[in-house]
């Protein structure tokens, strides 16, 4: 009796509780992998030199080293530009992938006590049959 | 409403039965054994697979077919596979239903009726009551086991209890039922409960300690189970937050990043609520300009802790905006202070290092030593306030600079420059209370390190001791200290559980003070028959030993106050009546050994430069008499002789002494003076005493007209005199108590002789004559040695000389009309 009612009990849970906080469970993931990317700073920073890594221009007007000054930071705005975009790419994939995955999450989810009893009955049935 | 009604109307029921069919302990062994087997049988099926297919052993393929292996083997593996999914879901389960009263603010929801270490009791309990409740279940045991108590005992004592199988749920103190509110009923309503701790000296102090302590325990596993809280989350690093940053090259050469450090990472070393701190330091790192703190404390390790526990807050994002995404680099000044040598490197490397920090832009400067550093560089010519001034005014630069209380007000408090741009952050001193907590997880750690285990008893004593014996530094650190030092001794000493006793006996072992832990034997007797050893050699001053003893013993008895001196008393009276032989006494019976007394001529303390000459000078960095004697013997009697003849100064310095307990050196390092009797011997009011013992007044029972005299003529403040714990008038020694003291000086002599082989007759004639003429009315029995030795040991001297006093002979000493005279025979 203890047990079925116990048993009962985690039912409950598992379709109720469990299932209502799966969403923000889900959320907390997802911000998790947003942050994880650096999505929100890498967009903000998008134009910024890699690394900070620019020079000063000089104080004093010099056409040369003006030149030179501008062709540096250039590139290593270009650099960044380039590292963020693919970093920003990847993170957004993957936070695609996880909100597509989450429908079969959800699904499974719903049927884990059944998994859990289908894959005992089945490697029973397996262990005991001769063919 | 009984038990099992109350228990039901919870949704924790569940999980509480579910636990009780199937042990978390279980769960875990399961999963575990479940995941090796499915790694084992991954295995021998790919073995059968490929020896299935190859046509090399026909042998062994015929066996895989015949016994169908193949297919048993996959049959095997799914099953484990379905039990561990079981057991994993099951904690789960367990986990995504606890909920936290300790370690983090309450996550219980409304209607909750009971916390999960209260259910887990009250479920236990649910078929019998709520003391065998406590008793019979785990976490019950557990406390009792942090107790020190003996599982035997405790059965024997619940299994003779009577069952209350009608017993009501106790009241709750606030809207949910804590263990606390139920131990709380317990020790209120069962007697025989209160009277089973209390047999076994356990306090509700410590039933609640150790309750707290286990809970502590229990939950931070359960919390860092909980992978999916975003708190936890938050904490793994991000991949290219710092791509958007500057790199810092001069400054990496001197620097660490904090957020690495351990003490950020792990969950289970704990720090003392910091809160206020912390948000003080948020406070001014949100500044427009000048967003700089000061963070002031005492010296030692409580100030990194402030920032450590800062740095979690940035690590789990519950930091303000300012903070947020920043990178703490802790500056190690000391490397930078051996790397810079002179002026232009200094400034050089200095002006690199905060340059990087304000482009980096994301960094967060923590200076520990400040006033290192800032020291270096005066000493280097370089006014480094005015060096540091563009950068900490800057608007995108923060630092946090860590500076000792006494250094800050040495050299900051009126500097202006460092007033504007710095908030001053005070870190509090930690309570005992708070220390203990702090011990709590390094202690855990220690246990599963050196496989010993720790009472909470214990673990209030450590607390007690680091700062009760030693006087240097903060007690946090001072007790985790003694923690790291006492683990490896217990486990050296064969001792598997540390309780009180054993801690005493290890502070007593580094310090030499014996503690009140253990009264042995001999001390006992030596305790009790303190007053009769005293007498043995300070004469006729009953009342001044009698105060002595009594002292002593509250102290080794632990009754005394533990943030005074064991004792302090003043004694007065004329020259030559027993008081620095009562202190003398008093070290030989007690501390073992008249070495063990510590004497300070007070008279020699009469000038400006007293002061300098006792505590050491801040200005030659030398230090004083009185901080190094007392650091070195921080167990004994201070004999501070002629005591009204010293400073002002001198005399207000004893003033906080006598009342606190500890003064701060030249350094504003503490020193302890909590294990020192402190006697101070003073002739003032002699003449008073005189005149009323001629006029036949008991000067006892005058006492307060002699002290009233002694305030009036200006050489004690009433305020001194009270911090004594007695103020002891020694009286003028009557001629029965000068006979007695002239005894005991010649039977010395004699004791000495017999050494030599020579027998010494001691006369009541002879005693009369010592004291007509080795003592008179101003200086007491004070001449009386000086007699012995110029006449007695002098008239000895001239027959060992002779060759008339050897060994086997007696020496016997006449009076006549011209004088004393010795004869051999």
């Amino acid at each position: 009796m203890k047990f079925v009612t116990t048993f009962l009990g985690y039912l409950k849970w598992h379709y109720g509780t469990a299932l209502a906080t799966t969403f923000s469970f889900w959320k907390n993931i997802l911000l998790f992998l947003f942050n994880y990317f650096s999505i929100k700073n890498l967009a903000g920073n998008f134009f910024a030199p890699w690394k900070r890594l620019a020079d000063n221009y000089p104080k004093r007007f010099n056409i040369k080293i003006y030149f030179f000054t501008f062709l540096t930071n250039t590139i290593m705005r270009i650099v960044g530009i380039i590292l963020r975009t693919i970093m920003i790419f990847f993170g957004i994939i993957v936070c695609l992938l996880y909100i597509l995955a989450f429908p079969i999450t959800l699904v499974l989810w719903l049927a884990l006590p059944l998994v859990i009893a289908g894959l005992i009955i089945f490697g029973f049935i397996l262990l005991v049959s001769s063919k | 409403m009984l038990i099992k009604d109350f228990l039901k109307k919870s949704s924790i029921y569940n999980v509480l039965s579910t636990e009780s069919l199937i042990s978390k302990e279980f769960r875990e062994k399961l999963s575990k054994l479940s995941k090796t087997i499915i790694t084992i049988l991954l295995l021998v099926l790919l073995f059968l697979y490929f020896t299935k297919n190859s046509s090399k052993y026909s042998g062994l393929k015929n066996f895989v077919d015949t016994y169908n292996l193949l297919q048993r083997t996959l049959g095997l593996i799914l099953i484990n596979i379905g039990v561990y999914i079981y057991s994993e879901l099951g904690s789960f389960y367990l986990s995504s239903t606890y909920y936290f009263e300790k370690i983090t603010k309450n996550k219980y929801n409304r209607d909750e009726l009971y916390t999960f270490s209260a259910g887990r009791v009250l479920y236990t309990g649910r078929k019998t009551d709520i003391l065998h409740g406590f008793f019979d279940s785990k976490i019950g045991k557990l406390i009792l086991l942090r107790l020190g108590v003996d599982q035997k005992d405790s059965r024997k004592f619940y299994t003779s209890q009577k069952i209350d199988s009608k017993e009501d749920v106790p009241k709750a103190e606030s809207d949910i039922l804590k263990l606390k509110d139920i131990i709380k009923y317990l020790y209120v309503t069962k007697p025989s409960f209160t009277r089973f701790l209390n047999g076994k000296g356990i306090t509700d102090r410590e039933l609640f300690g150790a309750m707290e302590w286990v809970i502590y325990d229990i939950e931070t596993k359960e919390y860092n189970e909980q992978w999916w809280r975003p708190e936890y989350l938050a904490k793994t690093k991000s991949l290219a937050n710092d791509w958007s940053f500057g790199k810092t090259f001069v400054l990496d050469k001197y620097s660490r990043n904090l957020m690495q450090d351990q003490e950020v990472g792990s969950e289970a070393i704990t720090f003392a609520n910091r809160d206020a701190e912390i948000s003080q330091i948020e406070n001014a790192l949100s500044k427009s300009t000048g967003a700089n703190a000061m963070l002031v404390g005492e010296q030692g390790q409580e100030k990194m802790q402030v920032v450590w526990s800062m740095c979690r807050n940035i690590k789990n994002r519950n930091i303000a905006p300012a903070l947020l995404n920043k990178k703490p680099i802790l500056l190690l000044t000391n490397s930078l202070i051996s790397a810079c040598k002179d002026k232009d490197n200094l400034e050089d490397q200095v002006s690199k290092i905060f340059t990087e920090v304000l482009k980096a832009g994301n960094i967060i400067l923590i200076i520990d030593n400040f006033t290192e550093l800032y020291k270096h560089a005066e000493s280097l010519q370089v006014d480094f306030i005015n060096l540091l001034d563009p950068f900490i005014r800057s608007t995108s630069i923060q630092v946090v600079a860590l500076v000792n209380s006494y250094d800050f007000h040495q050299y900051f408090e009126n500097n202006k420059a460092v007033i504007n741009n710095f908030e001053t952050v005070l870190v509090r001193d930690l309570d005992q209370e708070e220390i203990i907590k702090i011990i709590y997880s390094a202690a855990l750690k220690s246990e599963k390190l050196y496989k010993i285990f720790f009472t909470y008893q214990a673990i209030q004593e450590l607390a007690n001791s680091a700062s009760y014996y030693f006087s240097n530094g903060v007690s946090s650190d001072k007790s985790m200290d003694l923690l790291d030092e006492i683990s490896p001794w217990a486990k050296k000493n064969g001792y598997q559980s540390v309780g009180k006793n054993e801690v005493l006996e290890y502070v007593e072992q580094k310090t030499n003070i014996p503690t009140s832990g253990k009264v042995s034997a001999t001390e006992k007797v030596k305790l009790l028959n303190l007053e009769n050893l005293i007498s043995k050699r300070v004469v006729g001053q009953k009342d001044a030993v009698i105060a002595v003893s009594n002292a002593l013993k509250r102290a080794r008895t632990g009754v005394r106050n533990p943030n005074k001196p064991i004792g302090s008393f003043l004694f007065l009276g004329p020259t030559g009546v027993g008081k620095t032989e009562t202190a003398k006494a008093l070290a030989y019976v007690f501390f073992g050994s008249e070495d063990n007394m510590m004497r300070l001529d007070m008279s020699e303390y009469q000038t400006d430069d007293a002061m300098e000459r006792l505590i050491g000078s801040f200005v030659n960095g030398k230090p004083g008499v009185f901080s190094s004697m007392i650091r070195e013997k921080q167990y004994g009697v201070v004999l501070l002789d002629e005591f009204e003849k010293t400073s002002k100064d001198v005399l207000n310095l004893f003033l906080q002494i006598l009342d606190e307990g500890f003064f701060s050196d030249m350094s504003g390092q503490k020193v302890s003076t909590r294990n020192i009797i402190f006697i101070a011997t003073s002739n003032a009011g002699a003449d008073t005493i005189f005149k009323m013992v001629s006029g036949g007044k008991n000067p006892k029972d005058a006492q307060e007209e002699i002290i009233a005299d002694i305030i009036g003529k200006g050489l004690f403040k009433p305020e001194l005199i009270n911090r004594f714990d007695a103020t002891i008038i020694y009286r003028p020694l009557e001629s029965d108590d000068l006979k007695q003291i002239a005894k005991i000086m010649l039977n010395k002599l004699t004791t000495r002789m017999v050494e030599k082989g020579l027998k010494v007759e001691i006369s009541d004639e002879l005693i009369d004559y010592v004291v007509k003429n080795g003592s008179n009315e101003a200086f007491g029995a004070r001449p009386m040695n000086r007699f012995i030795q110029d006449s007695i040991e002098g008239s000895i001297a001239n027959l060992i000389l002779n060759g008339d006093a050897v060994p086997g002979k007696v020496i016997k000493f006449i009076i006549g009309g011209d004088g004393l005279s010795a004869k051999v025979s």
